[in-house]
């Protein structure tokens, strides 16, 4: 079922693709109107990044560029948009960590190898965080009381399977623990965790540094490590998981993307652009404010990283088991 | 009140539903995703072959009108509506759909027409332009 | 005091009648019209950009009043716990006087939410903080109970709310992060909108109800609008204020409560305090200003995690903390000491945002209902048919969408037929997911250890809550049901046994 869909899109989009070949030679890209989907809601991270971004890139693509919410079903309706739209240049959108995640493609059928990327955009590493009074002083610490007693501590940060999660499954992949050695208490984002864990109901939070910070300047929390590559400028005091030894890395990110089968010239230009938005000093204020990192890659780059992030992902799933 | 018993099958029927399909749900050690869905079943179950059997005799809403064509009519349009809305764009289907109710409550022409015309102002002046709405 | 300028004053002007708009009218709700200023906030200073957001925060949430006023359609979700009884109470005494009362009640509610913002920001955080699921369970179980309970008949209203949270199950279930019941449909996935289930349950099933010939259900025109409803509008309900102000202030400071629990705004804050009432066998009047004054009271304790903790108390002010975010300011205890100018302004235009800015966009609203209520009703009818389908699909932008709002109608309308309580569904709706998600994150926490729901201080005393409610609530139903009986002996035979 979901092979023929694919099949189905391919034709389609390689169809489109012809189709508007001699257009594109035709006249110069962009000439008229882009639409910018985001697929998640208004107020969010990724709606403020695209409405941050859309007067910039207006300005140097000399086309209007509208944002566009697609909401609803989790995030599938979006990247579905996304990922269905007509492969000319003149709809792309805003992708985001779930199209690697593997129990959400299974669930959504939308996979990362349905999109073209554009941009890498935002990152958001992710940290280890436990409140001002536990037992542990370090990470280390903490893993080895975790493998003297699993199953013991309780973590939390988002949904069953969501973003957070997949922060934890690997951490404890790469300690060569199982997924019940701490086990994931499902909560309805960082928010709810961050209060879970100010009431003594789960002892370790995963969610992304910016979204902690609050309470960690006001001395309620401290952070254990974090899972970037190397240390966070704006807390430099704070481990990488790296460099106590333990291969993972995990974050959020924001990613233009277009439809897979968009000319590649013509998401040079949309790269460009981006590469040269991402740089405007108001938006690097705005984005260091928000506390989101920015972190630009090319397009090819950016498929490399996709591409890394999914097969490190699937991985993860194999290694311990997962069922979902 | 042949209502009351239909509302109270629906929701027997729904309750029933819930069961069935919670069975396909995935397991957790311990009570996972269809205690909840189950707990609610058997509410409505309960509740609603009581109410079938036994229908409580409230306040009789007022009598069978004759505009059950009328009702019938205002529901296809609105089903038709997420058909009309990817081919016509917002604001015309919205005009069509808020023209075309007015007609079917029984309004003039002219006015049907003002209605369709206020209501296409709206979406595309607020709703399109103004706050990004894709037509 | 400098803090509050001219632009400051225009901005929350001008930021509450766009609130006023946006809450009037069903399918626009304040998130929506926040999320759509915040792009303008940032090129603001943040006190203009603030003032704006306050502003519409405070009006959306009253003037959702309107539609239920109006259209028995409530503009924003907040005030579908009340909009049966506000709209019979339109239907009777006219719509001036219920607006009076909603922006009587509405404005003296936020009146005390802003005065236990000031006292509460750092004291009652400290308290908020205690909360964990088991609290949360205990809390939604409280709305569940008087929910069921205060419905007119029990076994109906158990109906009809076990159907809202039935809805309300459908996408990821909150344990295993699975799709439930979504038939393998990816629109559904992420459950039914709620927005879009107010609308087709509300909005659409009342165009499907009228098309049935049933009796009109739109206000008379108000006699005199000027100078006779000032009377209606301000002086009647500020007797009843006065009369009521004991229920006043309890339903104000239970408001202001809730709101300043993280996650429950002023919709559960209505919900709540509307149903005690209701339960309580109140009249129309005391439903409506118990509900009305405890969610605007609940805008402004919502922002009390907000400040103190950066924690967000609903929706609105988590957009709300996206913006200081963006802005540099940073929430928390340090808000207060480094930028207290900035503290103490919030407070004052949350003042002036209660006092004067609510009775004047009311009564505008109040103008704006007369003139409506002057359209043909057929007329009427057809606006709200467009502005509902322009509703319904600009929350998601989803055709989808569509199909949900046709089918809820239809149930609508069976149970409207049926004489089950349609606002019982909707609070399943509301309290159905968290419900279900603080029991599911409670047992998972303790491996089924269902006495862990006893163990902390405060979840004994929200159980004990529970209990009480119920047992005193079951007392009221059974004195109701025995007068009743009384009354139907004394008045035989002609009542069918």
């Amino acid at each position: 079922m979901q092979r023929h869909r694919r099949i189905f899109l391919k034709w389609l989009g390689l169809g489109a693709g012809s189709l508007f070949l001699p257009t594109a030679w035709g006249q110069r890209y962009p000439s008229r109107p882009i639409t910018l989907i985001v697929p998640w809601s208004p107020g969010g991270s990724t709606d403020l990044t695209a409405r941050a971004l859309a007067p910039t890139l207006e300005k140097i693509l000399k086309v209007p560029v509208q944002v566009v919410n697609r909401t609803g079903g989790g995030g599938a309706v979006g990247h579905g948009a996304i990922a269905q739209a007509r492969p000319d240049g003149y709809t792309i959108g805003i992708i985001t960590l779930e199209v690697v995640l593997p129990p959400w493609v299974a669930q959504t059928k939308i996979s990362a190898d349905m999109f073209s990327p554009i941009s890498l955009l935002v990152l958001n590493p992710v940290s280890i965080v436990v409140r001002k009074d536990a037992p542990w002083r370090t990470l280390q610490e903490f893993i080895d009381d975790l493998k003297r007693n699993p199953g013991r501590y309780k973590a939390s940060g988002t949904a069953k399977w969501g973003s957070y999660d997949f922060a934890r499954l690997g951490f404890l992949r790469t300690l060569g623990l199982k997924d019940e050695a701490l086990p994931w208490v499902p909560t309805q984002g960082a928010a709810a965790a961050l209060q879970e864990l100010m009431a003594g109901g789960i002892n370790v939070a995963f969610v992304a540094i910016g979204e902690a910070a609050n309470l960690v300047r006001a001395g309620e929390a401290r952070y254990l490590a974090f899972m970037t590559d190397s240390r966070f400028p704006a807390f430099p005091d704070i481990p990488t998981l790296k460099e106590l030894g333990l291969d993972w890395t995990f974050a959020s990110f924001l990613m233009a993307a277009a439809p897979k089968f968009t000319l590649p010239s013509v998401i040079d230009v949309l790269d460009k652009a981006f590469a040269q938005a991402v740089q405007e000093p108001e938006f690097v204020r705005f984005m260091q404010n928000a506390n989101l990192v920015i972190r630009h890659l090319d397009r090819k780059q950016s498929l490399v990283f996709i591409q890394e992030r999914a097969q490190a992902m699937n991985r993860v799933v194999q290694e311990l088991g997962l069922k979902f | 009140m042949v209502w009351e018993r239909l509302a109270a099958l629906l929701g027997l029927g729904l309750g029933v539903l819930a069961w069935v399909l919670s069975s396909g749900l995935p397991k957790a050690d311990g009570p996972g995703p269809e205690l909840f869905p189950r707990i609610l079943g058997t509410v409505l179950v309960l509740a609603g072959l009581y109410l079938f059997l036994a229908p409580a005799r409230g306040p009789n809403p007022a009598g069978e009108g004759s505009g059950g064509w009328k009702a019938g009519l205002l529901f296809l349009l609105f089903l038709a509506s997420p058909l009309l809305v990817p081919r016509l764009g917002l604001a015309p289907s919205a005009a069509l759909v808020a023209g075309l109710a007015t007609l079917v409550y029984g309004e003039t022409w002219p006015r049907a027409l003002l209605v369709a015309l206020g209501i296409w102002a709206l979406a595309y002046g607020v709703f399109v332009r103004l706050l990004g709405v894709p037509a | 005091m400098n803090a509050v300028s001219w632009d400051v004053l225009l901005a929350l002007f001008l930021g509450s009648f766009y609130g006023a708009v946006f809450g009037a009218m069903p399918g626009l709700t304040a998130t929506l019209a926040l999320s759509l200023f915040i792009p303008f906030a940032l090129f603001m200073p943040p006190e203009v950009g603030l003032a704006a957001i306050i502003g519409l925060t405070a009006t959306a949430i009253f003037a959702g009043d309107m539609g239920a006023v109006m259209a028995r359609i409530p503009g924003t979700p907040a005030s579908a716990a009340y909009t049966e009884e506000i709209h019979d109470l339109a239907q009777e005494r006219g719509a001036t006087y219920a607006l009076g009362i909603s922006a009587v009640f509405s404005a003296l509610g936020s009146l005390v939410g802003t005065g236990l913002l000031v006292v509460g920001s750092l004291g009652m955080a400290a308290v908020a903080r205690q909360f964990s699921s088991f609290e949360y369970f205990w809390l939604v179980l409280l709305g569940v109970i008087s929910g069921v309970l205060g419905s007119p008949h029990l076994l109906k209203g158990a109906l009809a709310f076990a159907l809202g949270m039935l809805l309300a199950t459908i996408g990821y279930d909150p344990a295993l992060g699975n799709p439930r019941f979504t038939f393998g449909q990816v629109n559904l996935l992420g459950g039914i909108n709620f927005i879009v289930a107010l609308i087709g349950l509300f909005g659409l099933s009342e165009l499907l109800y009228q098309a049935l010939g049933k009796e009109p259900l739109l206000p008379r025109p108000p006699s005199s609008l000027l100078r006779g409803s000032f009377t209606a509008y301000l002086w009647e309900p500020l007797r009843l204020a006065l009369r009521e102000r004991w229920l006043f202030l309890r339903s104000a400071f239970l408001g202001t409560f809730i709101g300043f629990l993280p996650g429950a705004g002023s919709d559960f804050a209505a919900w709540i305090s509307a149903n005690l009432k209701r339960t309580a066998g109140g009249s129309r009047e005391q439903v409506v200003l118990a509900g009305t004054s405890a969610n605007n009271a609940a805008v402004a304790g919502t922002w009390i995690p907000a400040l103190s903790l950066g924690i967000p108390g609903d929706t609105l002010t988590a957009i709300v903390l996206g913006l200081f975010l963006t802005l540099g300011i940073r929430p928390g205890p340090e808000l207060f000491s480094k930028n207290l100018g900035l503290v103490v302004e919030i407070y004052l235009v949350f003042l002036l945002a209660s006092v004067l800015i609510m009775p004047l966009v009311g009564y505008m609203g109040a103008l704006a209902a007369g003139l409506a209520t002057r359209l043909p009703r057929k007329v009427l009818l057809g606006l709200i048919a467009g502005v509902s389908l322009i509703g319904v699909y600009a929350i998601n932008n989803n055709p989808f969408d569509l199909y949900v709002a046709a089918l809820l109608a239809l149930l609508g309308l069976l149970l409207r037929l049926g004489d089950f309580p349609l606002g019982q569904v909707v609070l399943g709706l509301v309290l159905g997911p968290l419900l279900e998600q603080h029991l599911m994150v409670s047992m998972i926490k303790t491996h089924w250890n269902l006495l862990s729901f006893f163990e902390r201080p405060v979840a004994i005393l929200l159980a004990l809550a529970n209990l009480a409610l119920v047992g005193s609530l079951l007392w009221l139903r059974l004195r109701q049901w025995q007068r009743l009986r009384a009354l139907r002996n004394l008045a035989q035979p002609d009542r069918e046994g």
